[in-house]
Order: structure tokens, then C-alpha cells, then sequence
């Protein structure tokens, strides 16, 4: 074998725990980045395959804006049209089906025609049935496998589907079947004939989409172009796979918080491999003056560090990748519960591997590997041989104090990034920001622990005991070496702090807002489990039955339609602009100099209220015009007001009860909100209210603390998988302390025999190198608070404010602060256990013999 | 008469300063001799200036000033390539400490600079066995430096410094860890190897045991020439 890769095999087999350290580091940094991008692209192609499976093979879709649904006579004129092999119509409203009252689509079809369009309507209806009995017998209705499995369902089985407070029972009379239906795996899609469902509605008949195959040789664009000179205001035609760049579009800021946490935590696997790689490499240094002093040339040199990083960037890699196909399961079903609760999305548990991501991931890890590498490669390859062998020289030659000169211009730069981000890229700029932030104090880390530990021993004076000033003289002798471990604890330290701090001031922000807005003290909403944005509905009516119901003091509604303004599927909710004007609940950022914002509103004038995200994206204001596309055709509301709101990233517009029925004319609503007078329990609200609205409607009835308490558990479920990233972050820092530990102790292995030797007792040396392991923790958690507070800032005032728009209120919880402080020292106790242990045990006598090494 | 002997070392006014926070220290003083082949000893007390001269020569280190010439290369004129095929193929060295390779054998050590001077592995190999067989170290070819004992370290050293046949050997206080009787034989071997080889020595020692076998002394202090000793056949100094 050649010198060179025999010189790293056996160097690797020479060190086998700190070589399996720098690749497991590599490996778990490549793992989670591979996992969170693999969980991003599944809930991408989970939402799309669903909408997918909808479409079938149909070329066109047609549908109308803002979910208010087409006269059924729309239809006719496609079945006749040249050009067109296919047309369908479907119909869809949202229920609860089962005694678990699952959330699921009812989609209405014309089971005749809907084959050829949707080739997966291929029930298996079982031996004894023939396929009219899907016409002939009333409620029969069709699901896919998934759902029937976890409703506990099969054929033959009768279920109740709630509906707009009402109950009905279904049969299940067969199994959707085909490729698709197992590819998007949708457990929310139950399939009537379209008369039946039609009926189960009870209103007048609509349809919400018209699927056209087209003929061969007929252009989709062309189509386009002639049906919408045709089509009426408020109907659209879309080539089907739209829906792909609008799920990309929604997810955009979700999926970018996310990948920027899984870079992150890339970033601390980074400073391990940088750690050990360059802690390895500086061991070499001395192997490279030897291998210099003998002939070696300079490239022979370079090349050894560089294939040395090539091959642990290639192991760490290749074992990052199946490690990292095993956390993404893991990491869909996270994603999936955050997409759910925040997009209203069917959430999947089926994982799709992009290859790009996989090759990607595998690159990024290479080239954190090289790049820990390439500078020390580059420095052994050009001292003098005589320098490489003297060992003090390269402490000499890394100056703290130009180190931290170039560290306090990144950390400046960075200041300047957060605080004029770029326009048109402004989240970027956000994430450009923090990574000068990171890299600036990395950099500053050597000068600012000399500043640290003379600090500590100035203040600290004889009260000190000898072991810790014993060990601060170490820790600064050696901080080049253990700089990478406090500065890989500081960046997953300032993570966790900054995450933390972002996600509980949004907690606190949302729920003190949740308090002054929804200060309805009763909540009624249609019988259904509760989520929050699983939307079941109401008939009006109720809203009436609860507002005129003795004992009640006001009442207000809300129902919503999503329509795109502005670029992304925005919300526009009805309210009683008049109750929401007497009961002043809304925080207004902006509204109209005189009168109340509601007053247009509520005399019925061309008016709304936007949110506060949706001002942001569209750049509005008060007194602006929103404009967009109704069912009626173009909108023009006066805007009179901007409010805070967080349910939705997109925004939201409000607008009056009377303005929004014009529009969609279908008399249904989501919830009722009702105030009790002065005094009255909430359990004698809940007897009126419930005599008030008659029994065939299923209501349930939540307090606004109910309420309150579900938003908040969904909020908390979306930010599962950030506390998750944030676990191995801190996982991996600690890793690089238990390196660095071992790293320092097997340098100073003579120091340590020659302490034994001259008469210090085992204990004195365990507890030394403990000492040197605590203040590296409490060194990292310094650093890492400071850089944290920082972040925090970026993150809340710049990533957070561009990505979604809102505005929140920082908060600095100390309690988080002093438990990192105490649970960080103590893992690096923890991580400096073994080194401890190991120097304590040093054989006096082989240890003071001056090696050759 | 004897015609002049080329000298294996030319050296002009051979300076070189190390700066350092404490000040500068002028390690050689504008030193210029001439060292003729054979053994040649560099003696004095401890920071006279020996290991920088024995660095200076092998190219370890650059100087601050003039001039150094080793068998017929003018090392300034050498650019950074040149230099590396200078230690690979005109010097050799032996290190005080040793400097072996831990992850590598012994006889991988021996055969290691001539593996990096492209010699086959083979070849290189056979060459390493060779010279094992001249310092009496056949029979721990395939231990590591720490199985060894420090005489059996500083004979590995002394056989890889040979492995390229060099024209010249460099050695830094090459007896300076070992006890006195380790040194006799590591010296008697040194120096039957090198000239065995046809090789020229030049080292650096204040070890009167290695002083006593040279062919010529030359006493150095505070960086300069103080005076020179022994044989001097047709060389200025």
C-alpha cells in the first residue's frame, strides 16, 4: 500500500474512538439535514398526491373561486364540446365520519362518467355486489382502505357522517382501488354517487369542479386560452398540477425554518468534525514535520490532510445517509403533525426520498469535512519543518487577538445584515445574518476565553480554589484546541436559547392576544372533535337561535372561504362587524382616524379589516384597496383597518356578515361566539344556549379557555421537531466536549504522570480535569446565552417578521436560562467523565517517558 | 600531495535570528566554515547554536542571512521542490527525539523516505531490510517504535536517515536520551553505518564519548566559531 492511505489507516486505527467521533459527527449532521429536507418533500408530495389523486387524469380543472361552487348546469355544455374526451363533475363538502368523528372530504361524483377521468374509482365491492348497487342504494358510499382501517370499518359496516350539525348514516359499500390511492394514501376521502350526496346537503344542488380530458392533439394551453374567454366571473380553468407551486408557495416559509434548523444542527456536527478532525490534524502537524524533515513534499503533506478530511467526509456521509433514512420517518410524522395543525393539510406518514436531496445531504457533509481540514492542510504544508516539530509554535502562530479582530467584523456584518436585511431577500439575508453571528464569536472564541478565565481568576482571587486556577491556566494555554468544542456548544447553547426564546415570546404573544380577542366566553361549533381548522360547519341559523336566546348578551360568527390574494390562498372570514365593533377586541396596528374601523363595515359598505401578514406581503394599508377575485367577479374593499391576528400566515380579511351572503349566498358557518352577561356561569350558558338551538343540529359547546387550550396544543405540536433538532444539536456539542476533553488529557499525558509522580493523588487529577470540563461547559453556555439573545433577535425581528409577518413581543425567560446554565455544566461534567477518569489512571512511570511522539 | 577534498558544507556569514516576546536571540552569528567529509562533530554548550546549524543545514529551517551550501547545493538558490528532493535524496537525519512514525513498523519506518522518493515498494523495502540487518535490528522489523527501547529507536532513526544513501548524515545530539552504554553502541553503529554507506556526517553533540570518535570538532559558542579541531585535510575554516 501507498505511504499515504497507509499513513491514514493506520493513524485511524491508532486512534479508533476519536476517528469513529469524527465520523459519527459528519454522519449525524448529514442524517439530520437528510431527514428534515426527506420530511419536507413528503409533506409537499402528500399534500399534492392528494389534490393529485382528486384530479385524476384530468387535463383541466375547473372550479370556482373561493369554495362557493357552480350551478350543476355549468356542466352540460362540456359533454357536448369538441375537443374534449372526458368531462366529470364532483361535488365536495367536509364532515366527520365514524363514532371517533374523523375528519374527512365527502366527494360527490357522477360514478357513471368519473371512471375515465379518475381511473381509481375502481371499487372492490365485494363478490355478492353488483356495481349498480352503488346507484341503487341510498348513502352508499366508497372510501379508501386506509380510512376503512382506521375507522374500524368494513363493507357492509354503516357509519354516522356528521355534516353542518347534522347527522346522517352512511353504508360502506366498497374500497377504492389503484396505484394512486395507495401512492397519496389519503384516509380522508369518502365517495358518494353526486345525487346522494346532493341530498345529504339538504341546500341547493352546486359542484365544485368540472375534470376535462382533453382530445389528443388538442393543446392544454389553447384549451386554456378558449374556455376563459367563456366561463363565467368567478370560475377558473387551471391546467391540472397547479396545485404543486401553490402547496411549494405555502409551505415556503415552514419548510425554510425547518432546513435552516436542520443547517444548524449541521453547523454543530460541523464543529465536532472540525474539533476532532483539526485536533487530529494538529497531532499530524508534528507526524508532518517528521514526514517533511524526510523528504515529503509540500503537496504530499497537503494531500494527506485533504484525503484524511475526503475520507472521513465520505464515511461520515455514506453512514449519514441510511441513519438519516431512518430518522426521516420519524421526522414525516413531526412535519405531518406541524403541516396539519398550521395548513389544515391530511397529514401522511409515507416517506418519499428525493434523489437530490440524498446527494446533496451526502456533499454538504463532504464538504463540512474538507473544509474543517483544508486550513490546517494548508498551514502543515508551508511552516518549516522545524516548526511542525516544535509544538508551542503553532500556539504562537494562531493569534487570539487577530482571531477576534475578524470575529468582531463578521459579528458586525452581521448586525448590519439583521438590521437592513436586503429587500428582495430578506429571509435570507435573516439566515446570512445569523450565520456571521455564529462564525463571528467561533472566531472571537480563543481571545474571549483568555478575557473570560482572567476575569474569573481576577474576581475570583484565592477564594479560587488551586485546582480550578490550575485549570483555567490550562484552559487558556490550550484554548486553541478546545475552541472548537466551546465553540460548538455555544452555536447549540444559542440555538436552543434563541428557538426557545422565539417560540415561547410567539406562545406568550398568541396567547395574550388569544386573551384580549377571543374574549367570547362561550365557543359553539358543530358536533366533531375539536381541531382547529378542521372544519365542520353550521346552518346560520344558529347563529340566530344563540343571539336571540334569552340571557344572552351578544353573539358574533365566523365562517371563511379561502380565496388567493396577493399571490397565496388567503382567508376571508364573515363576522357581525357591528358585535366585533361593540365588543372592541381587535389590537389594531393601523386603522381609520375617525370612527371605529368596523363602522364601513357594518353599514354595509365596500369595507374590510386585514391582518397584519397579509398587510405585510401585500404592502397595504388603511385606506388602501384590496383587490381580488370573488365569485361575482373583481373586488375593490376600502381597507379601514389592520389587526394583529396568528392563525394564519397568509393573512386574513374580515369582512360584514351582509357583504360576505351576497357573495357566497350558501348560509353555513363554523362557529358562533356568545357572551354571557355579567355574572352568569358558564354552565347555565351552556343550558340556554342548548335549548336555544334546536336538536337536530350537533353542536358542541367550548369555553374560551377550552378554545385557548387547543390552539395552544397545536402550537406546541407544530414545534415538535424544532425542540427535536435542537436535542441532537446539544447532543452533538456535548460530543465535541467529550472530544476535546480526551484530546487535552492525552496531550498533556506527561503533565499529568509528572503531577502524579511529584505526588498528587489520583482524586486531585480526576478532579482537575473535571474542573477544565466544567468551565468549558460554563465557558459554551456564556458564549452561547449571549450569541442566543442575539439570535433570538434575528430570528423574532427578522426571519420570523419576513417569513409570516407577525409581529412579537421578545421575551427573555430567565428560568430557561439559569436551567440550559445548569443542565449545559452539567453534561460537560458528564462529557468529561471518562477523559477524567482516564487521566487519573495515567501509569506514572510510562507516562513521564519522553516518547517519540 | 592529496588533492583538496570537496567540502560536504560551505558556509558565508550564516546568520539566523529568532524573535520571540522576550526579544530576539541570535542563534548562529554570521558564521562561514567549511566542513570536509567524514565525521565531523559540532560541539558546545547548550544553546551555542548546534541544533539550529544542524536545521540550517538539513533545510529544517530557513536563515535570516547568508549563505549555505551542502554538497555542491547552494540551498538558497533551491526552490521549494528542489528543497524537498534535497532532504529526500542529500541528507539525511537523526533527531535527539527521534521522530518516528508510532503508526508505522519499524522496517516501514526505515522504508518510508525512500517509498516517498518514488523508489518501488519492493525495492524500498529491501533496501529498509538491509540496513535493519547493518544496525542488528532484523529481528524487530515488524515491531512499532513503542515495543522499542530508546538505543533500538535512535538505530531505527540512524537506518531510515540512510535508506536514500545521502551524501550527507545530520544528527541532533542523537545520544542525548539515551544512557551512556546505549550511546557507545548507538555511536559505534552510526558511525560504522555512515561511512560503510559512503555518506559524510555532520553532529551535533556535547557528549564527549561522540566528540572523541570524530574526525574533526568544531567548537561553536554563543553562535559563532570558537575554534576547530582535529583533522582538516586541504579546507579553510
Amino acid at each position: 500500500m501507498k505511504p499515504l492511505p497507509r499513513l491514514i489507516l493506520r493513524n485511524w486505527a491508532a486512534r479508533p474512538g476519536r476517528t469513529l467521533l469524527a465520523i459519527g459527527g459528519v454522519a449525524l449532521g448529514v442524517a439530520v439535514l437528510l431527514a428534515v429536507r426527506v420530511a419536507n418533500f413528503s409533506a409537499i408530495e402528500a399534500f399534492t398526491r392528494t389534490l393529485e389523486m382528486v384530479a385524476g387524469r384530468a387535463d383541466i380543472e375547473i372550479f370556482a373561486e373561493g369554495e362557493a361552487g357552480m350551478d350543476p348546469s355549468l356542466f352540460a355544455p362540456f359533454t357536448r364540446m369538441n375537443g374534449i374526451a372526458a368531462a366529470t363533475p364532483a361535488f365536495m363538502m367536509r364532515g366527520a365520519a365514524g363514532a371517533s368523528r374523523r375528519g374527512v372530504r365527502l366527494m360527490g361524483v357522477d360514478l357513471a362518467r368519473d371512471s375515465r377521468v379518475r381511473p381509481w374509482y375502481r371499487a372492490e365491492l365485494g363478490k355478492d355486489r353488483s356495481p349498480l348497487t352503488l346507484f341503487t342504494t341510498p348513502y352508499g358510499a366508497l372510501m379508501t382502505p386506509a380510512l376503512a382501517r382506521e375507522l374500524g370499518l368494513k363493507r357492509g359496516d354503516c357509519f354516522p357522517f356528521f355534516h353542518a350539525a347534522q347527522v346522517d348514516t352512511l353504508e360502506l359499500m366498497g374500497l377504492l382501488q389503484g396505484e394512486q390511492v395507495s401512492q397519496a394514501r389519503s384516509r380522508d376521502l369518502v365517495v358518494m354517487d353526486l345525487p346522494r350526496a346532493w341530498e345529504l346537503k339538504d341546500t341547493r344542488p352546486v359542484i365544485h369542479r368540472i375534470d376535462l380530458i382533453l382530445e389528443p392533439g388538442i393543446a392544454v394551453k389553447d384549451a386554456l386560452d378558449d374556455l376563459k374567454t367563456w366561463l363565467p366571473a368567478g370560475v377558473v380553468a387551471e391546467a391540472s398540477g397547479w396545485q404543486r407551486p401553490q402547496a411549494r408557495k405555502m409551505l415556503a416559509s415552514f419548510r425554510l425554518n425547518l432546513t435552516a434548523l436542520a443547517f444548524v444542527a449541521l453547523l454543530v456536527a460541523g464543529f465536532l468534525v472540525f474539533q476532532t478532525v483539526s485536533t487530529t490534524a494538529l497531532e499530524r502537524r508534528r507526524s508532518a514535520g517528521v514526514l517533511r524533515s524526510v523528504g515529503a513534499s509540500r503537496k504530499f503533506i497537503r494531500n494527506l490532510f485533504l484525503a484524511e478530511g475526503t475520507a472521513l467526509g465520505l464515511t461520515g456521509g455514506a453512514l449519514g445517509i441510511p441513519l438519516g433514512l431512518l430518522l426521516a420517518r420519524a421526522a414525516v410524522i413531526l412535519v405531518s403533525q406541524s403541516v396539519s395543525s398550521i395548513y389544515l393539510l391530511e397529514g401522511t406518514h409515507r416517506v418519499w426520498v428525493p434523489l437530490e436531496a440524498v446527494v446533496s445531504s451526502f456533499l454538504i457533509g463532504l464538504g463540512v469535512s474538507l473544509a474543517s481540514v483544508a486550513p490546517i492542510a494548508v498551514e502543515a504544508s508551508r511552516v518549516p519543518p522545524r516548526e511542525s516539530l516544535a509544538r508551542q509554535i503553532l500556539e504562537q502562530r494562531l493569534n487570539p487577538k487577530r482571531l477576534a479582530k475578524i470575529g468582531v467584523l463578521m459579528l458586525a456584518a452581521g448586525g448590519i445584515l439583521a438590521k437592513w436585511p436586503i429587500p428582495q431577500f430578506p429571509v435570507i439575508s435573516g439566515y446570512v445574518s445569523a450565520m456571521f453571528l455564529v462564525f463571528g464569536v467561533a472566531l472571537a472564541t480563543p481571545w474571549t476565553l483568555g478575557a473570560l478565565y482572567s476575569v474569573i481568576t481576577a474576581v475570583g482571587g484565592k477564594k479560587l480554589g488551586s485546582g480550578v486556577r490550575l485549570a483555567l491556566g490550562v484552559l487558556v494555554r490550550s484554548r486553541h484546541r478546545i475552541t472548537p468544542a466551546v465553540a460548538g456548544l455555544a452555536t447549540a447553547v444559542a440555538m436552543w436559547l434563541s428557538v426557545d426564546m422565539m417560540v415561547r415570546s410567539f406562545r406568550d404573544t398568541v396567547d395574550n392576544w388569544m386573551q384580549s380577542t377571543i374574549t367570547a366566553d362561550l365557543i359553539v361549533m358543530a358536533g366533531g372533535s375539536f381541531n382547529v381548522g378542521k372544519r365542520d360547519l353550521m346552518p346560520l341559523e344558529v347563529f340566530f337561535d344563540v343571539k336571540n336566546a334569552p340571557g344572552i348578551a351578544d353573539a358574533d360568527h365566523f365562517k371563511s372561504v379561502r380565496l388567493p390574494i396577493a399571490g397565496l390562498p388567503t382567508t376571508v372570514a364573515m363576522v357581525d362587524a357591528a358585535s366585533v365593533g361593540r365588543q372592541d377586541r381587535l389590537s389594531y396596528l393601523q386603522k381609520v382616524r375617525h370612527g371605529k374601523p368596523t363602522d364601513a363595515l357594518a353599514a354595509g359598505k365596500e369595507a374590510c379589516l386585514i391582518s397584519e401578514p397579509l398587510a405585510f406581503r401585500s404592502h397595504l394599508g388603511v385606506e388602501d384597496t384590496l383587490r381580488f377575485l370573488g365569485p361575482n367577479g373583481p373586488e375593490a374593499l376600502r381597507i379601514t383597518g389592520v389587526y394583529h391576528d396568528y392563525t394564519s400566515d397568509a393573512g386574513l380579511v374580515l369582512v360584514d356578515r351582509s357583504w360576505f351572503l351576497k357573495r357566497w349566498p350558501d348560509p353555513e358557518i363554523e362557529s358562533v361566539a356568545a357572551y354571557l352577561p355579567k355574572g352568569m356561569s358558564l354552565a347555565e350558558g351552556r343550558r340556554i344556549i342548548r335549548q336555544a338551538v334546536p336538536p337536530k343540529y350537533t353542536i358542541e359547546i367550548f369555553s374560551n379557555r377550552d378554545l385557548r387550550n387547543g390552539v395552544l396544543k397545536v402550537f406546541d405540536n407544530t414545534f415538535k421537531i424544532t425542540y427535536a433538532l435542537e436535542a441532537v444539536a446539544v447532543m452533538v456539542a456535548l460530543l465535541a466536549v467529550g472530544g476535546g476533553m480526551a484530546t487535552l488529557v492525552q496531550e498533556r499525558r506527561r503533565e499529568l504522570a509528572i503531577l502524579r509522580a511529584v505526588g498528587g493523588s489520583r482524586r486531585q487529577v480526576l478532579r482537575r480535569v473535571l474542573a477544565e470540563a466544567g468551565l468549558i461547559g460554563l465557558s459554551g453556555w456564556l458564549l452561547g446565552a449571549a450569541l442566543g439573545i442575539a439570535l433570538s433577535i434575528v430570528l423574532t425581528y427578522v426571519i420570523n417578521r419576513y417569513s409570516f409577518g407577525w409581529s412579537l413581543n421578545l421575551e427573555l425567560p430567565g428560568r430557561t436560562f439559569a436551567l440550559s446554565c445548569v443542565l449545559m455544566v452539567a453534561a460537560a461534567l458528564l462529557a468529561g467523565a471518562v477523559p477524567a477518569r482516564d487521566a487519573s489512571r495515567i501509569p506514572v512511570a510510562e507516562g513521564v517517558r519522553i516518547d517519540s511522539e | 600531495m592529496s588533492e583538496p577534498l570537496v567540502p560536504v558544507v560551505n558556509l558565508h556569514e550564516l546568520t539566523k535570528v529568532y524573535h520571540g516576546g522576550g526579544g530576539d536571540v541570535v542563534a548562529v552569528d554570521r558564521l562561514s566554515l567549511s566542513i570536509p567529509p567524514g565525521v565531523s562533530v559540532l560541539a558546545g554548550p547548550s544553546g551555542c547554536g548546534k541544533s539550529t546549524l544542524i536545521n540550517l543545514l538539513g533545510a529544517m529551517d530557513l536563515p535570516t542571512s547568508g549563505l549555505v551550501e551542502v554538497a555542491s547545493q547552494k540551498l538558497q538558490e533551491l526552490t521549494e521542490d528542489q528543497i524537498d528532493t534535497f532532504r529526500r535524496r542529500t541528507v539525511g537525519i537523526v533527531f535527539q527525539f527521534f521522530h518516528l512514525m508510532p503508526v508505522l513498523t519499524v522496517l516501514e519506518n526505515v522504508a518510508l523516505p525512500a517509498e516517498l522518493a518514488g523508489t518501488p515498494h519492493q525495492q524500498s523495502r529491501q533496501r529498509a531490510a538491509s540496513l535493519l540487518d547493518r544496525v542488528g535490528l532484523s529481528h524487530r522489523a515488524d515491531h512499532r517504535p513503542h515495543e522499542l527501547s530508546g538505543g533500538e529507536v535512535q538505530r531505527t532513526a540512524i537506518a531510515r536517515a540512510l535508506v536514500n544513501r545521502p551524501a550527507v548524515v545530520l544528527a541532533d545530539e542523537p545520544t542525548g536520551n539515551l544512557d551512556s552504554a546505549a550511546s557507545r553502541t548507538v555511536m559505534e553503529l552510526f558511525a560504522e553505518a555512515v561511512t560503510g554507506e559512503g555518506a559524510s556526517a555532520v553532529v551535533a553533540t556535547h557528549d564527549p564519548d561522540v566528540v572523541a570518535r570524530a574526525d574533526r570538532v568544531y567548537h561553536l559558542l554563543d553562535g559563532r566559531l570558537e575554534r576547530i579541531e582535529g583533522n582538516l585535510p586541504g579546507v579553510h575554516s
